[in-house]
């Protein structure tokens, strides 16, 4: 396996490449380069900060109720039977491939883009699936439309209006991995296309438990 | 060393049993993914091998059994657009050029399990119709994998 890792962060990097530069068209405030060394991209500008969400137990929380903690986090819809299971599982394996002490720094956290379907109740039962450790976050349309405008996530509803009001519909949205550090500071932002074991070795170098 | 390969040749066996009317078709590591939480749709993956000599295309699929299990089947595709993933209808189905192998596999192409009457749980076998365009059709057995077998049941990411 070892000696495969030259060909798969190129194919990495070029994949991502294209990726974030069209991500950008749409978010004129992120500005994109590659760390060919670690697969990080680099963020010019803002991104994160507060946020004021309902947790998968139906507590309101806020960022600084996160501190001491890094947070790894995914931003997808639980309806979402490919891409959002996936990236998930994908983040997990990352975390549970590190030692003991950085595991435990790191909480994994799920982010509702479709806050009408995944209520706390729908939240809970997804995350519990995936890890006994992972937090869920939804919240009002408000309170997830400031989350994702603070964040650059882009989602937008697709289907006939039936579906959109049948509540069938499926959900087009950024793919993207943050990593935000114990003071509630964004750290690290990963493509989703990233591999498990580069996601592994960039935490391995980042998380100071 | 000698555990693993009885393992692995037991997982392989429900793979195998590829009932089909024309055999120029191969369906291997055909799996779909258990639901998750509370959710009635979920994802379906294999590999398609044409053994013929002229190009075959999938149109359809739809379960089959058990019995008391109702849902659609959609053929899609997951695709990144500026940045953005979302996942289109295979309108035309999907084509399987003479001598090749198409890979479904997730974050790409797959087999949609929507509006399912009840959830799947890792171990059971799903019997999906696979429908081509020359009315030549193949039934396969889906094996339910757990969550974290991400590629396939046998073999781990
Ligand atoms: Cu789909």
């Amino acid at each position: 396996m070892r000696e495969h890792w030259p060909a798969l962060l190129i194919a990495f990097i070029v994949a991502f490449t294209g990726g974030f530069l069209a991500y950008q068209l749409q978010n004129p405030t992120l500005d994109g380069a590659d760390n060919a060394l670690s697969s990080v991209v680099q963020v010019q500008g803002k991104l994160g900060g507060d946020f004021h969400l309902i947790r998968h137990d139906g507590v309101e929380v806020q960022a600084s109720d996160f501190h001491g903690q890094y947070l790894l986090m995914y931003f997808g819809y639980s309806y979402c039977p490919d891409i959002c299971p996936t990236s998930l599982i994908q983040m997990v394996r990352a975390v549970h491939q590190l030692p003991e002490k950085q595991q435990q720094a790191i909480t994994p956290v799920f982010v509702t883009v479709d806050p009408v379907r995944d209520t706390p109740t729908e939240i809970a039962a997804y995350v519990a699936d995936f890890d006994p450790r992972m937090v869920g976050l939804g919240g009002s349309v408000e309170q997830i439309q400031a989350m994702m405008q603070n964040y650059k996530v882009f989602a937008r509803k697709t289907g006939a209006e039936e579906d959109i009001k049948n509540l069938t519909y499926l959900i087009d949205h950024s793919s993207f991995f943050y990593l935000i550090k114990p003071d509630g500071q964004f750290s690290h932002l990963f493509s989703s296309q990233i591999t498990t074991e580069a996601l592994t070795r960039s935490l391995t170098t980042i998380v100071q438990p | 060393m000698k555990r693993l390969f009885v393992l692995l040749l037991f997982n392989l066996l429900p793979f195998s049993t590829t009932a089909s009317t024309a055999s120029s078709i191969i369906i291997d590591d055909a799996w779909v993914r258990a639901s998750i939480g509370n959710m009635m749709h979920t994802a379906g993956y294999m590999h398609i091998t044409n053994m013929d000599s002229i190009d075959h295309r999938l149109i359809g699929a739809e379960i089959v059994a058990p019995h008391a299990l109702i849902g659609k089947v959609d053929l899609h595709q997951t695709v990144e657009d500026s940045g953005v993933f979302r996942m289109q209808l295979l309108e035309e189905g999907l084509l399987i050029p003479a001598g090749e192998t198409q890979i479904l596999q997730p974050k790409s192409t797959h087999l949609m399990l929507m509006e399912l009457n009840q959830k799947l749980t890792p171990g059971m076998v799903i019997k999906i119709i696979l429908r081509f365009a020359n009315q030549t059709t193949h039934t396969v057995d889906f094996q339910v994998c757990k969550l974290h077998h991400k590629f396939s049941c046998a073999i781990q990411p």
